[in-house]
């Protein structure tokens, strides 16, 4: 296979210094094997059939970057001041000047990769020798063999609070165009609360983010795990997020995507203990030529587990969202409630949603129901709020702000929901 | 006030409103009855602008202007209120937010200064102590989950706060037990004014019991075949659309 992005990945593998530790040499080469193996994933592979990557499988990256710097101002403007510990990563690679991990309260811990490594190295190791080997896995095989920079989070057994941890992500600006593989881990130890927010922030210079992220989730914890993409450049991201779910824990998962030029995330999660729940939701609002590729498993694996999922998305201008949302209920995982629903409103007749729900059933007592709807802003309420004097624009705006409210409401905290509700007006209701 | 002239109307390319002349003098009310089908819910509609509702012909004044060139939230300004049959439910937008933006709105279009959060509210809750309303529906989504006879209230309280000239009321009196109906009949009559025309548009003429008309029309099939004042209605009620029908047809064998 040919093409400049392999050949460039190639050459960094080859060049990349080996590891200090000796057990993840052999993981990388593996990796290293697999991914140019398969390669790009292409069209073919059916969880990409919505999602060309010929622009990125054409073009040449630099993978072993030194780390570089943003633009202060530009950082100001996406720190969350309202969090326990903040870390943000440049390139992958700590940013002291604004990272916040200060007087942590007994039983947190929050490290970058490099020192996750150093100082619980066997804690993280099952998770580091997992293996993407199928061929729609081939951008995650290739983040295990060249992964430089991420994060960890440790959520103690003896954690007494629920703090709430960001970690932001940016890119710098080069001449060259950076391909980033950061992996990121949250652990929660038995009974642990916390809210994690994993931020997408300034991807620029058509750099490309490909990152991987698990969550362990140990019996009866309890994580809001926040996932948000704000890119206000020609950024590129394709994230791979597993999560472990173990019994009667609870993952809250939530989903916001403001935009940017490309964006895949495949998330997948795993109902691997009794009783064990996930409530997922998500918003994707497109405008311009964004794409956003979303591919969401869940798999029931263990008796009495739960899932909700209410994904939305709003398409304009030439965007385009997709939303493939696929439960799987194993043999023997009885007493399985799973619901799903997606609603798209499509504003553009240039824009295109594909909406995609997927039930794949092996028990017998279960309860699954699933919904997609695609549509236009209503007529009758539209007809309704302007026969009461209100404009056009104004009455379309307000629809609009209700079907994102209804969602951004039920996001972790207002400190984080805020500021996606104000991104959202200035970017669509201006 | 409104003056409307050989009316035509057609949705879809089916004409349903054929020649309707109706003339409201200010502080009237007028009754608009008929059978199912008549069209009775297309003139309001049409009055209001929906999309959809095509003037072929004839044209409808109000307050002298031709309004067929006003956009919907133009003819509102203008002082014009419908009050639905089916009021919609808009989930996710509070109703004292969209009611204070209805109304500013308004105030905007005639040069009037904009109503602060806590100037609204007063106004609310003077509008709510005359019209018996609970203020518990001022904080939910606008209808959303609202039985019958709070969706009418609702509408009759966006009247009271918006304050038209003409208000059409489309079927208000549907679905509604006897003591809501009394409600909104109440609420209607506590508006009324020499400035202010209702028309009033009903199946039955049970709501004429509690809103009496100065005038009662009968529309069928798209015209207006009879009016009258309001022993009109009661002769409707006694004998049926059925006998407006042979009557006109005993006309015709006269002529």
């Amino acid at each position: 296979m040919t093409g400049a992005f392999l050949n460039s990945a190639r050459s960094a593998i080859a060049e990349q210094s080996a590891p200090a530790l000796a057990w993840l040499a052999p993981v990388r080469a593996h990796a290293a094997s697999s991914f140019l193996a398969a390669g790009v994933p292409t069209r073919r592979v059916e969880r990409w059939k919505y999602t060309e990557l010929k622009t990125v499988a054409g073009k040449s990256y630099d993978f072993l970057l030194e780390p570089g710097s943003v633009e202060i101002d530009e950082i100001d403007a996406l720190l969350n001041r309202d969090c326990t510990a903040l870390l943000v990563l440049i390139d992958g690679e700590l940013d002291a000047l604004h990272s916040r991990r200060e007087d942590l309260p007994l039983g947190l811990g929050v490290y970058t990769l490099s020192e996750a490594l150093s100082r619980l190295p066997e804690r993280i190791r099952p998770l580091l020798e997992q293996e993407f080997n199928a061929p729609d896995e081939s951008m995650a095989s290739l983040n295990a063999a060249l992964m430089r920079g991420g994060f960890v989070i440790d959520l103690g057994k003896n954690l007494m609070m629920e703090p709430t941890i960001e970690v932001l992500h940016l890119t710098s600006n080069r001449a060259e165009p950076l391909a980033i593989n950061t992996r990121g881990i949250v652990l929660a130890a038995a009974g642990a609360r916390a809210k994690v927010v994993e931020h997408f922030g300034h991807i620029g210079g058509g750099n490309l983010l490909n990152s991987v992220t698990q969550l362990e989730l140990g019996e009866d914890s309890q994580l809001h795990f926040v996932r948000l993409q704000d890119l206000c450049s020609r950024g590129q991201v394709i994230s791979r997020l597993d999560a472990k779910v173990a019994a009667r824990a609870r993952l809250d998962f939530s989903q916001v995507d403001l935009g940017g030029e490309l964006a895949r995330l495949d998330t997948r999660v795993a109902l691997a203990g009794i009783a064990a729940q996930v409530h997922a939701r998500g918003l994707t609002a497109l405008k311009g030529r964004a794409h956003v590729d979303h591919q969401f498993e869940i798999i029931h694996a263990a008796r009495d587990t739960r899932s909700t999922q209410q994904f939305r998305a709003i398409a304009d201008g030439r965007s385009r969202s997709v939303f493939a949302g696929k439960v799987i209920v194993q043999p023997g995982a009885d007493g399985a409630d799973a619901q799903q629903s997606t609603r798209n409103l499509l504003l553009s007749a240039h824009a295109e949603i594909d909406a995609k729900p997927e039930l794949e059933i092996y028990a017998d007592e279960v309860k699954c129901s699933h919904g997609a709807t695609v549509g236009q802003l209503d007529e009758a309420a539209l007809f309704y709020l302007r026969s009461r004097g209100i404009d056009a624009a104004s009455a379309r705006a307000m629809l609009l702000q209700a079907f994102v409210e209804e969602l951004l409401a039920g996001i972790a905290s207002p400190s984080i929901s805020a500021p996606l509700q104000e991104r959202f007006a200035q970017r669509f209701l201006a | 006030m409104l003056n409307i002239q050989n009316l035509h109307v057609s949705v879809a390319g089916k004409e349903i409103l054929k020649g309707v002349n109706l003339h409201v003098r200010s502080g009237e009310v007028h009754a608009i009855m008929g059978p199912n089908g008549a069209g009775k819910s297309t003139l309001g509609y049409a009055i209001a602008g929906r999309v959809g509702y095509e003037i072929t012909e004839g044209q409808v004044l109000f307050n002298g202007v031709d309004i067929s060139t006003l956009s919907v939230e133009q003819r509102a300004q203008a002082g014009l209120f419908l009050a639905f049959q089916y009021p919609v439910e808009i989930p996710g937008v509070n109703n004292t937010y969209f009611l204070r933006a209805a109304l500013n709105a308004q105030r905007a279009a005639r040069e009037l200064k904009a109503l602060d959060s806590r100037e609204f509210l007063k106004l609310v809750r003077d509008k709510l102590k005359v019209l018996h309303i609970s203020d518990d529906l001022l904080n939910r989504a606008v209808n959303e989950g609202f039985s019958g006879g709070e969706k009418k209230r609702n509408e009759i309280f966006q009247m009271a706060v918006l304050e038209p000239t003409l208000a059409i009321l489309d079927e208000t009196d549907s679905g509604l037990d006897i003591d809501s109906l009394k409600l909104v009949a109440d609420g209607v009559n506590r508006l009324r004014r020499d400035d202010r025309s209702f028309v009033v548009v009903t199946h039955y003429q049970r709501l004429l019991d509690y809103i009496e008309p100065d005038f009662v029309h009968v529309l069928a099939d798209g015209v207006i075949v009879e009016s009258g004042d309001k022993t009109l209605a009661g002769e409707l009620e006694n004998h049926g659309y059925g006998w407006i029908k042979e009557r006109q047809l005993a006309e015709v064998a006269r002529a």
